[in-house]
């Protein structure tokens, strides 16, 4: 029982990480239909980025560097949008997953040629130390990555339910020709939508780089576990996101625990697979209804 | 000017030859892969002396490894290109082929030694069953699922993989000590691998050639055009799906059984999905829906690499540090090279470089009247 709890813990913590990584995901499909396969190596991308401000060289607080990292998301993925999603606009579904399988092999190459297959030391400054209740240990980070990631889901529904462009986004994704005959400027929201969700993406690796202690190209492995999580929640809610990356990450903890740590990242897939022959389009996603 | 090519017999529209042009490029092209492991073998054509880097650092293995690839890249188009679904499972079908060769291939003792052949077949056939067990669900709802769940396949027949070959080989991987062999005749040289391979992709390209010809094949394509559309015209559109996925998954999985065997070894390491994501470069690059082009890719994703040494190491003149660079991260500079090819192919020309190849021809054929 103590196992178990434990577990469902370490699960819990791991799979809110993944949990973000899916919501930017299912922002960037839902605003603009893209769908982005190179998600999880923008998640690396970001860890990457943290441990190069981070370097000693560079002489920054840890915070600073942090935040800073946080921030270079933003423009990366607005890059990301001009050279990957927009030149394809209009385009069926088909090339637009090619192109961005293409440029999730541009950013792993890119990435082991700037910073190297090693791995690559981190010392995070959150607190790492573990206390106990009624047995169960529990480690304060794990706390603190549970803590940062549900502020950055409420924040997002905060932005969602007050401001404009929250509101131009949701009108986006219902429909989107009648958000463009409204006037709502389409390319704006897609642009913002990109910019959040790789945002998100980096906010994952980041806390990632800080909960392994150093940043490796298995990352990348690590960042794919984002389809599970959108499939089980649906591809198209952002609740469903969250959920389904927490069900991955206690999946991940389970299978660890009481099988075998190997298959971890493996068996998680066997889920994605009944879940796509039980309700393919969810946990919460819509049910369709399309007869061919 | 010419529009096109018109028949005034039936019998004529049907033949796979149509006109005097590709039979003389068959011909040439059958030439030419004939003599191919000749001059790579000796470094000569027709007597003079090639060096190295005219070759592109070319050999027989990595000529032997891009046929079977081209194979794999085949089946993927024949899914991709002509039904219109993505898949990228290509290096778990790999690995299952190899699970298949090792049990039944006669490398642990105990085990049954079946004929080679028989091998390549069942290890087909499971293929076929996989893919039909892993795709039939999603292929029920939508196209992007089975981009999902060859995702999983992957990641779970690699782990299988894994699981085999740590609980009866060890981490060193499989090895495949038997040579294979054909019917009596040993394959235990690299060029007779390359006639082997060079069969086999023959069989391949003009199986599916055929196969797209059919009633079947035709309606592969109008699923792929307007599935809505295709139901309406009797077709039905799962069946044909999960049809081309289990052909497509056929085919290359019978490629991973021959791919371990060549290596003669395979280890998990073999498998990766970037393997598989290079398979949908491939396809993509040299054109979906295009045999051809398949050709085009596979030649090019060999070509690429080798160019990429070959020509830092006649540049090291200039620059020595060129060659260092370029030999550490010749995988990184190729893969970036296909990432932007990817993109360039899918904005400016759809049909890769197999409709860049028929534009460019058209464009020849109906000049002055070219607009």
């Amino acid at each position: 029982m103590t196992k178990l709890i434990q577990l469902l813990i370490i699960g819990i913590a791991t799979g809110s990480i993944y949990g973000l990584i899916a919501l930017g995901f299912v922002l960037v499909y839902k605003a603009t239909r893209v769908f982005n396969f190179a998600q999880g190596d923008l998640m690396m991308l970001g860890a990457y980025m943290l441990t190069t401000l981070a370097a000693h060289s560079l002489g920054l607080p840890a915070w600073l560097a942090i935040v800073l990292a946080v921030a270079t998301g933003a423009p990366i993925g607005l890059a990301f949008q001009y050279v990957f999603a927009r030149p394809l606009i209009g385009q069926p579904f088909l090339p637009v997953v090619m192109a961005t399988i293409g440029a999730s092999l541009i950013i792993q190459a890119v990435v082991l040629i700037a910073w190297g297959p090693l791995d690559i030391s981190y010392s995070t400054q959150f607190p790492q130390d573990v206390f106990r209740v009624s047995g169960v240990r529990i480690s304060s980070f794990d706390l603190v990555t549970i803590a940062i990631a549900a502020g950055c889901v409420a924040l997002f529904a905060l932005f969602f339910r007050l401001t404009t462009i929250g509101l131009q986004m949701r009108a986006a994704a219902e429909h989107n020709e009648a958000a463009i005959l409204s006037g709502i400027n389409v390319h704006r929201v897609s642009l913002v939508s990109w910019g959040i969700g790789t945002l998100l993406a980096f906010v994952a690796g980041i806390i990632l780089a800080n909960a392994q202690g150093a940043v490796s190209f298995s990352l990348s492995g690590l960042g794919l576990l984002a389809f599970p999580a959108v499939v089980i929640g649906g591809l198209e809610s952002v609740p469903g996101a969250v959920v389904g990356g927490v069900i991955v990450g206690v999946l991940q903890a389970l299978i660890g625990g009481y099988y075998d740590p190997l298959a971890q990242n493996s068996l998680v897939y066997a889920a994605l697979l009944l879940m796509l022959l039980v309700r393919p389009y969810g946990l919460f996603g819509q049910r369709e209804i399309r007869r061919v | 000017m010419t529009t096109a090519t018109y028949e005034t017999r039936y019998r004529r529209q049907q033949r796979l030859i149509r006109t005097r042009a590709s039979a003389v490029w068959a011909a040439v092209l059958t030439a030419v892969v004939l003599y191919l492991p000749w001059v790579v073998f000796h470094h000569s054509l027709l007597g003079a002396h090639l060096t190295k880097h005219m070759l592109l650092n070319m050999n027989m293995t990595q000529l032997n490894v891009m046929l079977i690839v081209l194979v794999g890249a085949v089946g993927l188009n024949l899914l991709t290109g002509y039904t219109g679904l993505i898949s990228i499972g290509n290096a778990g079908f790999f690995a299952l082929g190899a699970i298949v060769a090792a049990t039944l291939g006669g490398t642990h003792p105990g085990w049954p030694d079946v004929p080679f052949p028989v091998v390549v077949l069942a290890a087909g056939a499971a293929g076929a069953a996989a893919g039909a067990v892993v795709g039939l669900p999603s292929l029920r709802i939508r196209g992007i699922y089975l981009l999902l769940a060859t995702l999983s396949l992957h990641f779970l027949m690699v782990w299988l993989f894994l699981k085999f070959q740590t609980t009866y080989f060890g981490f060193g991987g499989i090895q495949f000590l038997k040579p294979a062999s054909l019917f009596g005749y040993a394959l235990n040289t690299d060029i007779r691998w390359y006639y082997f391979l060079l069969g086999c992709a023959a069989v391949a390209l003009l199986l599916t050639k055929n196969l797209l010809r059919t009633r079947q094949g035709r309606a592969f394509v109008a699923v792929r055009d307007h599935p809505i559309a295709a139901s309406m015209a009797g077709i039905n559109v799962p069946r044909i799906r999960v049809t081309s996925f289990a052909v497509s998954s056929f085919m290359i999985t019978a490629m991973g059984a021959v791919y371990a065997w060549y290596l003669g070894a395979a280890s998990q390491d073999n498998y990766t999905l970037l393997l598989a994501i290079q398979f949908i470069a491939i396809i993509v690059i040299g054109g979906e829906g295009s045999l051809v082009g398949t050709v085009l890719g596979a030649l090019l994703w060999q070509l690429i690499p080798n160019a990429l040494l070959a020509f830092s190491e006649m540049a090291s003149g200039i620059s020595p540090g060129i060659r260092h660079t370029v030999a550490t991260w010749q995988t990184q500079i190729a893969n970036i090279i296909f990432g932007v090819l990817i993109l360039l192919v899918i904005v400016f020309s759809p049909s890769g470089l197999a409709g860049l190849w028929a534009k460019v021809k058209r464009t020849f054929v109906n000049w002055p009247y070219t607009g």
